[in-house]
């Protein structure tokens, strides 16, 4: 099933004195629910602008652009004239609190000094009971194993735990969908691993994560792999389907397992070239050897 | 330069201080901050170093902490210090040295200590709140204390968030600052050279960055804070509900008891202590 659907949008940043600045270009597209989404591309592709329409921050600014999450069109609940079963509005709060977004920089998405008071923020907004906040906040900090550092300054972690903290903080929302924009981008190795494989671990949960990256083998983790260029989808498919193609004209690199794999197809080797992590290289070059 | 700026900041340990309630800690520290203004015996300089000694031990906090934030002062206290010195005397008071106009006197080393004595215990006694209170708490108990004026539309919660937003961003500004000062050092600007004008005018190149950034984190901050549905309406809820408890009684009744002495030492004792106390020094 569908979870977001995007119909024909086009977002454009004014640049003042009537110029304006096409970042997107009539976009389509659907995400499934509980998929794993790797949204790659240049520098200035666009992939931000996308993840901050996928939660109403920003709205199409083609007339006949939509876009749909879980059945809520982020436009009309911006005018104000959608309401629910029970007659009640519907807010631009209820698509936020389906789709959390996770940012690049963590030191711009704390608000409060103390971890646990920053995970709290999301919950406090949303104006839950107190017993369900304390909840959600040491369960959202459990999932991302920042337990033990509830109660210290945000500002004396490291680059990793305050990632987490982020996460905890969308985390605590219960999301349908996270958007991770860059999120590992400003961390080293280890902290990387271990955002994807928290990332992983919420999928396996069922949260549908959509994973904004420059690193070609943490794409290569996702169900499906969308290439933006010039605010255009260019490829879309499964990491082996999207590898395949020759990725570098959209100013990608190959996965390093996919690159050598087509190295060793170069110096006459019989190789399959489709596949995209370590594990299938290592089984490739035993196969080989025997 | 930037160093010692990291006064006051939220130190977490269990006490019953740090328990307390915000509202509580905010009334006393005002109650504490009027109050040493009335001082004038070295009685009630020692009452109030002793109250404070008592509240440190009690937050068990490290005493590095506290010096600190009287670390970052220290040039205002040196500075007043002297002005008091050959300024501060009384007519006719028992010259110690002079030379030409400047004149020390036996009143004048008098004020002086009082006021180091003063303007230190002031800025310790301050920094407890700080020390002792995370901001999200002393935000909300200035919301809270403060929310009389949302009859007059005062936008109250506002002001709470952007103050606790404030207090958030203070270390990781210094963090910046450093990194800016040690990007222009290593292209050659030259921070501890020079006179005073040159010395600020070599910070330019330190401010003009750290300002642009600071409206970039504030762009991204802002649609951080929307993703997770920030409002400044009733409907918000707040997770860590302040009470009033037993430490709030006690450390009330504590401070009442203070405030009383020191008003008795001023208007009515009138530095009786002080002579009992020290005999002729005084
Ligand atoms: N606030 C803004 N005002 C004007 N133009 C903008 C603004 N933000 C982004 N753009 C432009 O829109 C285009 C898409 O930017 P976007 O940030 O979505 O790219 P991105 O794919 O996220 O890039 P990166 O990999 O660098 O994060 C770029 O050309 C960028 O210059
Ligand atoms: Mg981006």
């Amino acid at each position: 099933m569908s979870y977001i659907v995007l119909k024909g949008v086009n977002y454009s940043y004014s640049l003042g004195e009537g110029r304006s600045l096409k970042a997107l270009k009539n976009l389509s597209f659907s995400v499934e629910k509980g998929s794993f989404v790797a949204l790659v591309g240049m520098n200035g592709s666009g992939k931000s602008t996308l993840s901050k329409l996928l939660n109403g921050l920003f709205l199409p600014t083609n007339k006949s652009g939509q876009v749909i999450v879980d059945g809520i069109n982020t436009k009309e609940v911006d005018a104000g004239n959608l309401k629910d079963g029970d007659g009640k509005e519907i807010t631009a709060f209820d698509v936020r609190k389906k789709v959390g977004i996770v940012f690049q920089n963590p030191d711009n998405q704390t608000v409060a000094t103390i971890v646990e008071d920053d995970v709290a923020f999301g919950p406090e907004n949303i104006g839950l009971p107190r017993e369900e906040i304390v909840d959600r906040v040491y369960s959202a900090l459990e999932s991302v194993g920042m337990m033990e550092y509830a109660e210290r300054p945000v500002s004396k972690l490291s680059g990793g735990q305050k990632q987490r903290v982020a996460i905890a903080g969308v985390l605590a929302m219960r999301p349908d969908v996270i958007v991770f924009d860059e999120s590992t981008a400003m961390l080293d190795p280890l902290g990387r691993r271990e955002i994807m494989s928290i990332a992983k671990d919420l999928n396996d949960q069922g949260i549908t994560v959509i994973m904004v990256t420059h690193n070609m083998d943490e794409a290569a983790l996702a169900d499906r792999i969308i290439v933006l260029e010039k605010g255009q989808i260019v490829l879309d498919g499964t990491p082996k389907e999207v590898f395949s193609h020759d990725v570098t004209v959209y100013g990608l690199t190959l996965p390093p397992a996919t690159e050598t794999a087509n190295r060793l197809v170069e110096k006459g080797f019989a190789f399959d070239t489709t596949i995209t992590n370590e594990d299938e290289l290592v089984e490739g070059v035993c196969k080989q050897l025997r | 330069m930037f160093k010692d700026v990291s006064f006051g900041q939220y130190y977490p340990a269990n006490s019953p201080i740090h328990r307390m309630d915000a509202r509580v800690k905010l009334i006393i520290t005002l109650m504490f901050v009027v109050g040493i203004f009335f001082i004038k015996s070295y009685f009630g300089f020692m009452l109030t170093a002793a109250l404070l000694i008592t509240i440190v031990l009690v937050a068990k906090l490290p005493i590095g902490s506290v010096l600190k934030s009287v670390r970052g002062v220290l040039f205002i206290v040196a500075f007043t210090a002297l002005i008091n010195l050959f300024l501060g005397g009384e007519n006719g008071s028992e010259i110690l040295w002079s030379w030409k106009k400047l004149v020390i006197t036996v009143s004048s080393v008098h004020t002086t200590i009082k006021m180091v004595l003063r303007l230190v215990l002031l800025i310790t006694g301050a920094s407890l709140l700080s020390l002792t209170t995370t901001p999200v708490a002393l935000a909300d108990g200035v919301e809270s204390l403060l929310s009389p004026l949302r009859l007059i539309k005062v936008p109250v919660r506002d002001i709470a968030m952007i103050m606790s937003i404030a207090l958030r961003f203070i270390p990781t500004l210094f963090e910046e600052t450093h990194k800016i000062i040690a990007a222009q050092k290593s292209r050659g600007a030259a921070f501890d050279t020079g006179g005073p004008l040159q010395r600020a005018k070599a910070l330019l190149p330190v401010l003009i960055p750290l300002f642009v950034n600071s409206f970039r984190r504030a762009d991204e901050l802002a649609f951080a804070m929307d993703s997770r549905c920030y409002n400044a309406t009733d409907n918000r809820t707040k997770m860590k509900v302040a009470k009033i408890g037993l430490a709030d009684c006690i450390s009330s009744l504590v401070m009442s008891g203070y405030f009383v002495v020191i008003m008795l030492d001023r208007y009515f004792w009138c530095g009786l202590v002080d002579t009992l106390m020290f005999g002729g020094l005084v």
